[in-house]
């Protein structure tokens, strides 16, 4: 099964550049405007990560990886923030993502962060699996 | 080449003052000749001294307006002037020249006094100013030209009076022309009266003043004459009127509306009417002199405090201004991020597909559509942050309070985003215009919703909602703005628009008191209720046809 990107950012041209660019460059997107319409979308079975925007009304992007974590599907998160202070503010608090990316983001480093996220996902499934058979 | 360039590069910064000085000696010499025909005209015969001497005056306010390298120019210009309206009232000609030596005295001595004193600029819109030019101009050029004057009357045996009345009748002359005609000159021709006025009166007010003079200057100086009886009571009449003027219509308003006063009540009481009409012609000369003088200098005073008042109340709305600016520009950043982000990401995947060679035409033209909105949508943030700090005249203009609801929502997107705060609009489409100020108004919005943000900083996040309606009646627009924070007391809501009333600990708590007196200065209300959650704003403005 192909990994999927799951992109959820609630500025409408941000999503659709950032559909555009992730497509261009061969990955399976899944565009989401609000994290609400994402959780319901959500597939844990896909391997894959999630591309977020951390300030999001409804839902922030922190609250979402809290949501998934909560039920229990390991998901591995890229953060993509305006916010100037956030990526330390995100480190002193221990935040569980693969990546915090500031706006705006450059594709090279998008495609880095996003690699390992995938990479971790694989991994993880992989582990879980053996662990699965040999229980 | 180079040669022709560097000809073209100063053109233009000489020509400017070639041609201004030009005209303005054409000025004087065109002005001092009808100011000295009018100085005769208002003379009590047979005094050699007119009640008005326009010309002094006429050369000083030239002389104020124009750099000393140029002033023997504009002197020049006024001496054939002198010349042809002297010689036509049968003066001899030493005295005409001798004359012309005083005048000259008289204005070079004022115009320099000013120029140590002030600098470069005479601004009737400040005290200071205003306090210099009547020391120099109005009191001390008259008494020192005075004593050369009247000597040399009297060397002339021109008239036959004796030295100190002589003396007498030429100061007091001089001193009503100085103060009643140059600030006239100045605030028309320089830059002094262009700048700070209270306000901006509509033309019909205008008219409505004018007439009222005309009115006025006739009943107080025309009507009354000796036969039916005179009051000297009448001579307050256009006080009143002053007094608006000063008011509404700034120095420039002020000194010209004087001056058709100084006209009239001369007029009147030369011929035989008024009520400065005394036993001779003396004495309702000096009558006429002391009191023209002396409302001469509370117009000129009154004018300039009300102008710096207002002004210092501007630099204020300009100041609160960029104060909420200053707090919105960590958010504005923020913002800009996301159309930045969005270009970027577009022009890299566009990048991609063309290396790849897998892109079509609809993709790069859907991208292109896309950085070109985003561009646009950055511009528009930067637009509206440079107006909202920039320190512009206030205008008056058409502006539709939709579109000013539209700007101040882009200015605070971030803002709100990171409060998580929904902003829901209900706005009248077609709604008519209203005449005033944009930016003002825009940082009328920009303050109350701010204040809402701060409000709800505790609410619950379902609470986050400020609901901003605009409707219109035939005559009024009307805006609503809703937050759900924390309100205030039921009799606070008049106390939330006094000076220094705030909430925050921070604020300085002049946002709302700004606020009423912008929409003051539109004609409009702004008043606040809390209906038991939150807080409700309304503004009320009349629609352009009914401002």
């Amino acid at each position: 099964m192909q990994p999927l990107v799951y992109i959820v950012d609630d500025d409408a041209a941000t999503l659709r550049a950032m559909t555009r660019l992730l497509s261009a460059y061969g990955y399976q997107v899944s565009a989401f405007d609000s994290p609400l319409e994402f959780l319901r979308h959500h597939d844990p079975d896909v391997p894959g990560c999630v591309v977020a925007d951390v300030v999001m009304p409804g839902l922030n992007g922190l609250e979402l990886l809290g949501a998934v974590k909560s039920r229990g599907h390991a998901r591995p998160f890229v953060f993509v923030t305006g916010e100037v202070d956030f990526p330390s503010a995100a480190r002193a608090l221990h935040v569980d993502a693969v990546a915090i990316l500031a706006k705006p983001v450059e594709e090279s480093r998008l495609r880095a962060a996003i690699d390992l996220a995938i990479e971790q996902d694989l991994r993880s499934r992989s582990t879980r699996r053996i662990v699965g058979q040999r229980s | 080449m180079e040669r022709i360039a560097e000809g073209l590069a100063e053109e233009p910064l000489v020509m400017p003052d070639a041609r201004r000085v030009v005209a303005l000696a054409l000025f004087v010499c065109v002005a001092y000749y009808l100011g000295a025909r009018l100085g005769f005209a208002l003379t009590f015969q047979p005094n050699p001294i007119s009640t008005l001497w326009p010309p002094n005056a006429i050369l000083l306010a030239a002389l104020l307006l124009a750099p000393p390298r140029q002033w023997v120019v504009l002197i020049l210009a006024a001496l054939p002037a002198h010349i042809a309206s002297q010689l036509q009232s049968h003066v001899p000609v030493s005295m005409v020249l001798e004359w012309f030596a005083s005048n000259c005295s008289e204005a070079l001595i004022g115009a320099l006094l000013v120029r140590r004193l002030l600098g470069d600029e005479l601004r009737f819109d400040s005290l200071h100013h205003t306090l210099v030019f009547i020391a120099c101009v109005g009191l001390v050029a008259p008494f020192v030209s005075s004593f050369l004057d009247a000597a040399l009357v009297v060397m002339n045996g021109w008239g036959g009076a004796n030295y100190w009345d002589l003396w007498t009748q030429r100061i007091s002359s001089n001193i009503v022309s100085e103060l009643a005609i140059v600030p006239v000159i100045a605030t028309w021709l320089g830059s002094a009266g262009a700048g700070r006025r209270p306000s901006r009166p509509a033309p019909a007010e205008w008219a409505l003043l004018v007439a009222c003079l005309v009115l006025v200057d006739y009943v107080a100086f025309g009507l009354q004459d000796r036969s039916s009886g005179t009051s000297a009571l009448l001579r307050y009449l256009p006080v009143p009127f002053l007094l608006w003027a000063a008011m509404r219509f700034g120095p420039r308003g002020a000194s010209t509306a004087f001056l058709s006063v100084v006209l009239a009540a001369i007029w009147g009481a030369l011929h035989d009417k008024g009520p400065f009409l005394s036993e001779d012609a003396a004495a309702t000369a000096r009558s006429l002199q002391l009191f023209l003088t002396v409302m001469a200098m509370a117009v000129l005073l009154l004018a300039a405090a009300i102008a710096e008042r207002e002004h210092a109340r501007r630099e204020l709305t300009h100041l609160t201004r960029v104060v909420l600016a200053g707090e919105l520009v960590g958010a504005i950043a923020h913002e800009l991020k996301q159309p930045l982000g969005a270009i970027l990401s577009n022009a890299q995947a566009a990048q991609r597909m063309l290396s790849r060679g897998d892109l079509t035409r609809q993709e790069l033209a859907d991208s292109l559509e896309d950085i070109v909105d985003q561009d646009l949508r950055a511009v528009e943030v930067i637009r509206a942050l440079r107006a909202l700090i920039a320190n512009g005249e206030p205008e008056r203009a058409p502006v539709d309070m939709n579109a000013v609801v539209g700007d101040v929502v882009e200015l605070m997107r971030g803002e709100l985003r990171t409060r998580a705060i929904r902003v829901e609009t209900r706005l009248q489409s077609g709604l008519p215009f209203i005449t005033g100020d944009r930016v003002q108004l825009v940082q009328v919005v920009l303050n109350i919703l701010t204040n809402a943000c701060e409000q709800m900083a505790q609410s619950a996040p379902a609470d986050r909602t400020i609901a901003i309606s605009s409707s219109a009646t035939s005559t009024t627009v009307a805006l609503r703005f809703e937050d759900r924070g924390r309100g205030f007391p039921p009799d606070h809501a008049e106390k939330l628009f006094e000076a220094f009333y705030s909430s925050k600990k921070s604020g300085l708590g002049l946002g709302l008191w700004i606020c009423r007196a912008i929409i003051a200065a539109h004609g409009g209300r702004i008043r606040a209720e809390s209906p038991g959650k939150g807080a409700v704003f309304h503004i009320e403005l009349p629609t352009a046809r009914n401002a």
